[in-house]
This record gives C-alpha cells, sequence and structure tokens, in this order.
C-alpha cells in the first residue's frame, strides 16, 4: 500500500483549500507575536508567548481538519466501501486518515519550527533558541494531539457529523477540537503561570482521550459506519 | 437477511433480482465482505470472503455509488485503486476505452461517462467473481445498454453477481435469476426455465380481429391472452386461414413479471384483511 498517507494528505489539501489557507494564516499571526512582535515588545515577551500558543496550535489544528472532511467525504461517496472491498480493514482506514491528519499538522509545526529558529538565528537572539525549542515542543505537543482526538473522535462518532448543506459538513469532532483550544486564548488574561498550566494541561487531556478512543477503537469504529 | 443459501458453480451472468429494499445490496455487501454475516459464510472455493483478504482480491464490487475521487482526473482516480490494490492500470482503461476521459476530473463526467469510469476500476484485476451493484440505476436507456454492453463483452469466462430491479434487464443480460424478496432467497434458476402462468400476446392485423379470437382491444394492438407459447402459433394460423394478414405479434408482459407482481397482490390482501378486522 505505497504513499496512501501521503496521497490521502495530498487529497485532502487539495480538496479543502480554505481550511488549509485558514490554518497558515492562524499560524502566520502566531509566528508573529512568538518571533516578531518580542524585538519590540522585550518587557510583554511572556504575554505574547502565550498569545502565540493558541494561534499557532490553532493553525496546526486547522491545517489538518482538510483530513477529517475527506473522511467524510469519502465515506459518503463510496470509496470507504470500495477500499473495504479491497481488502482494508476499518483499522487499516483508521490509521491511514489519522496518519494523514498528523502528517498535515507535522507539516505546519515543521515550517513553524522552521520560520522561528531562522528568525533566532538570523536576528542575533541565539540566546532565546532553547526558550523558544522548550515552548514549540509544548505546541508541538498540543497541536498534534487535539489533531489526532479529532481525528479519531470524527471517525468513532462520524455519524454524529452534522450536514449542513451541499456537499460541506461540520463534523461535531470539529467543534469538540475548537473547544479544547478556546481556553487558551483569554486564560493568560488571568494570570501567567495559570495560563502555562492549562497550556500543559490540555494536551495531557487530549492526549488521554486519544489514548482511551485508540483503546476503544475496536468497539467504536466499525465497518457500517463506514458505508455511504 | 435469512435464509440465503446458494451456490455459483459455472461462469455466466446470475442476475440478483428484487424490488426495492429487498437486501440485494445488503447480499452483495456481505459477499464482498464488507459487512459480516451474523450467521453462515460465504465461501470463494476454500476461502471465506469475510475472513480472507486473498479471497476478497479474487473478488471485485462496484457499489451503487461511483466510488471514484471525484476531485482527481480518470487517471488519477484509478491509479489511487492500483496503488493501493494492484492491478494493470493501462489495461482498464483500454477496455472501457477511457483514454480520451483520462485526463478529465472525475466530477466533470457525464453520468454514462462516470459509470464507465468507475467500472474500470472493477476491471483493474482480473477477477474470478464480479459484484455488480445496479451498474445501470439512474441512467438514460441508451447508456445503459452501452453498459450492459461492455460488461457482456468483458465478462467473458467470469461469474457475474449482476443486481437489478429491472425485469427487461434482467432478461436481456441474464443467464440465471436469483430473486431476493423480503430479504429472502425465493427462487433460484435459468431465466430460460422460467415460464409465466399466462402469456399476453399483443397482435397487429389488417382487420378487427375479436370475431375469430377471443381478445381485447388495447390501443393498437389486440390482446390475446393464452397459456403457453404453441397456443399463440395457433392463434395466427387460425388469423391467417380466415384471410387476415398479421403484421406483429410481440410479448406484452415480461415472464419476470409476475414475480413483482405476486408480493404486492399478497400486500393487498394483507391490508384488505386488516382492514375488516378493523372495521369489526
Amino acid at each position: 500500500m505505497p504513499n496512501s498517507t501521503l496521497i490521502l494528505a495530498k487529497r485532502s489539501l487539495k480538496l479543502n483549500k480554505v481550511n488549509s489557507g485558514m490554518g497558515i494564516f492562524l499560524a502566520a499571526i502566531g509566528l508573529l507575536a512568538f518571533d516578531v512582535l518580542p524585538f519590540f515588545y522585550f518587557d510583554a515577551l511572556a504575554v505574547l508567548v502565550l498569545l502565540a500558543v493558541p494561534f499557532m496550535v490553532l493553525g496546526i489544528f486547522i491545517f489538518s481538519t482538510p483530513v477529517s472532511l475527506l473522511y467524510v467525504y469519502d465515506k459518503n461517496n463510496g470509496v470507504l466501501e470500495y477500499l473495504i472491498s479491497l481488502g482494508w480493514n476499518q483499522g487499516d482506514i483508521f490509521k491511514r486518515y489519522l496518519k494523514a491528519a498528523l502528517l498535515l499538522g507535522l507539516i505546519l509545526f515543521t515550517v513553524e519550527l522552521s520560520i522561528t529558529m531562522i528568525v533566532d538565528i538570523f536576528a542575533g537572539a541565539q540566546a532565546y533558541i532553547l526558550h523558544d525549542l522548550a515552548w514549540l515542543t509544548l505546541i508541538a505537543g498540543f497541536g498534534l494531539s487535539v489533531v489526532s482526538f479529532v481525528t479519531m473522535a470524527m471517525i468513532a462518532f462520524s455519524s454524529l457529523q452534522r450536514p449542513v448543506g451541499g456537499n460541506t459538513n461540520s463534523p461535531l469532532a470539529l467543534s469538540l477540537g475548537g473547544l479544547l483550544i478556546l481556553p487558551t486564548f483569554y486564560i493568560q488574561a488571568f494570570s501567567y503561570d495559570v495560563g502555562v498550566l492549562v497550556d500543559l494541561a490540555i494536551p495531557v487531556l487530549a492526549g488521554a482521550l486519544s489514548i482511551v478512543l485508540l483503546i476503544l477503537s475496536s468497539r467504536l469504529i466499525r465497518r457500517e459506519k463506514m458505508l455511504p | 437477511m435469512h435464509d440465503i443459501s446458494f451456490v455459483l458453480k459455472e461462469p455466466s451472468i446470475y442476475v440478483v433480482l428484487g424490488p426495492n429494499g429487498a437486501g440485494k445490496t445488503t447480499l452483495f455487501r456481505t459477499i464482498a465482505g464488507i459487512l459480516e454475516p451474523y450467521s453462515g459464510k460465504i465461501l470463494l472455493d476454500d476461502q471465506n470472503t469475510t475472513t480472507s483478504g486473498e479471497a476478497r482480491k479474487r473478488m471485485s464490487y462496484l457499489s451503487q455509488y461511483n466510488a471514484m475521487p471525484e476531485e482527481m482526473t480518470v487517471y488519477n482516480g484509478l491509479k489511487f485503486y492500483s496503488d493501493i490494490g494492484g492491478g494493470d492500470l493501462d489495461k482498464a482503461i483500454e477496455l472501457l476505452d477511457l483514454e480520451p476521459l483520462k485526463d478529465k476530473r472525475f466530477s466533470d463526467l457525464s453520468q454514462g461517462q462516470k459509470k464507465r469510469a468507475a467500472m474500470a476500476k472493477v476491471f483493474l484485476h482480473d477477477s474470478d467473481l464480479l459484484l455488480l451493484d445496479e451498474p445501470t440505476a439512474n441512467l438514460d436507456p441508451s447508456v445503459s445498454k452501452e453498459i450492459r454492453d461492455i460488461i457482456l463483452k468483458l465478462s467473458k469466462d467470469k461469474i457475474i453477481l449482476y443486481s437489478s430491479h429491472n425485469l427487461y434487464e434482467a432478461t436481456d443480460i441474464g443467464t440465471y435469476l436469483i430473486l431476493i424478496q423480503n430479504g429472502s432467497l425465493t427462487m433460484f434458476d435459468k431465466i430460460s426455465n422460467i415460464k409465466p402462468k399466462q402469456y399476453r400476446v399483443g397482435i397487429k392485423a389488417s382487420e378487427d380481429i375479436s370475431k375469430i379470437l377471443d381478445v381485447q382491444r388495447e390501443g393498437d394492438y389486440f390482446v390475446l391472452n393464452v397459456s403457453s407459447p404453441e397456443e399463440i402459433g395457433l392463434a395466427v394460423k387460425k388469423l391467417v386461414e380466415n384471410g387476415v394478414q398479421v403484421t406483429e405479434t410481440r410479448p406484452l408482459d415480461n415472464p419476470l413479471q409476475g414475480f413483482f407482481e405476486t408480493p404486492v397482490i399478497e400486500a393487498e390482501k394483507m391490508l384488505k384483511k386488516e382492514a375488516k378486522r378493523d372495521a369489526k
């Protein structure tokens, strides 16, 4: 089964350019707060970093959502049914769509990482590379745990997806993902420490939920649910 | 579904006929290994199609949905499947005459072209068993005929299960009939063995023949009801002997029609009984 994950990732981006574009836009805002604004408002570095986290995480999440939408699309037009008839089982399908979503998330994170390192090096802020790497590790963990939770929930509870009109869908799991990230936008207004704590707690929660869904996947993800 | 058991021995087209909701698609999905049967098993030679990936690779399934990535070109869509499941992409394109369409987006094709392109994925492999679930549904008659001709041309030496709820299509393409009603198998026989209880024949003649034969006028035809094909020959002979010029005789009913009428009549009887009971 060569490159099937890559093919799914490419198809997702091709099918849903709006979400991909929005993901890049949000990541760009996050990068602006993380990499550029501290040069002008150094005293507000801590606040700017906390503000950058939700934008960069949301960017990663939104950039990967086309995979969830592709899953619904492929389910509705019979592609998943045909893949099962080719010998794939529900686990194969689940893993490949999950990998494709994580791949997209990872691609955008790699871009965020590369830009931050380039800015640090070229702006002479090498002293902050470790600081930035620590925060970027948190952003990667946060972003990818939300992506994995949302994609798994999306596949497990795809029957709960809500058609909005035409071919568009507003899967329930996507709203759940948004809800997970939402507190990080305003929580730092109360206290820096609480902000950091929430930024650490949410990925742990999303990761734990992902593990629970992974354990239950054989029960939750059934072939019948993949049929149009 | 329940009480379904049959063996497909010889390469041929087996038409699975049944009204909407009879269970044809469920039967196909179960044979294709997509759905697991609650009890019983489906064997391809000795391999269980539900559990054996090898068995599933010997079958090709065309669902009612085109199951093609709509945003891709025909070539890339077929390549997507050949990359996953293997198969000879160029041969499938050649067999279905898709060369002029291969660089077009699937979503830009007409319904007939879409069906032809979707069928190509079934012929990526040289499968022993083809499962074609209503391949001509929602197509106009000329495109349906084109699709049936392709299937007939490409289906030699293969076992084909072909589902339909179209009686004329069934008699046109099928050798065997598998009749599914209310989720169970009600008949499995050669279509040529199926004889209707009554034949309705339309006769066009040079003059009014109602004085010679017991017929009713329906449009351009005099309609004759007989119980065997031999009686049709005798009736025509009688007309000719009486100096009538017979210009056309044609069957007005499909031999399979009775299978669809019976449940409706039974259902109507049941409804009438229920109504009487309620009235009491």
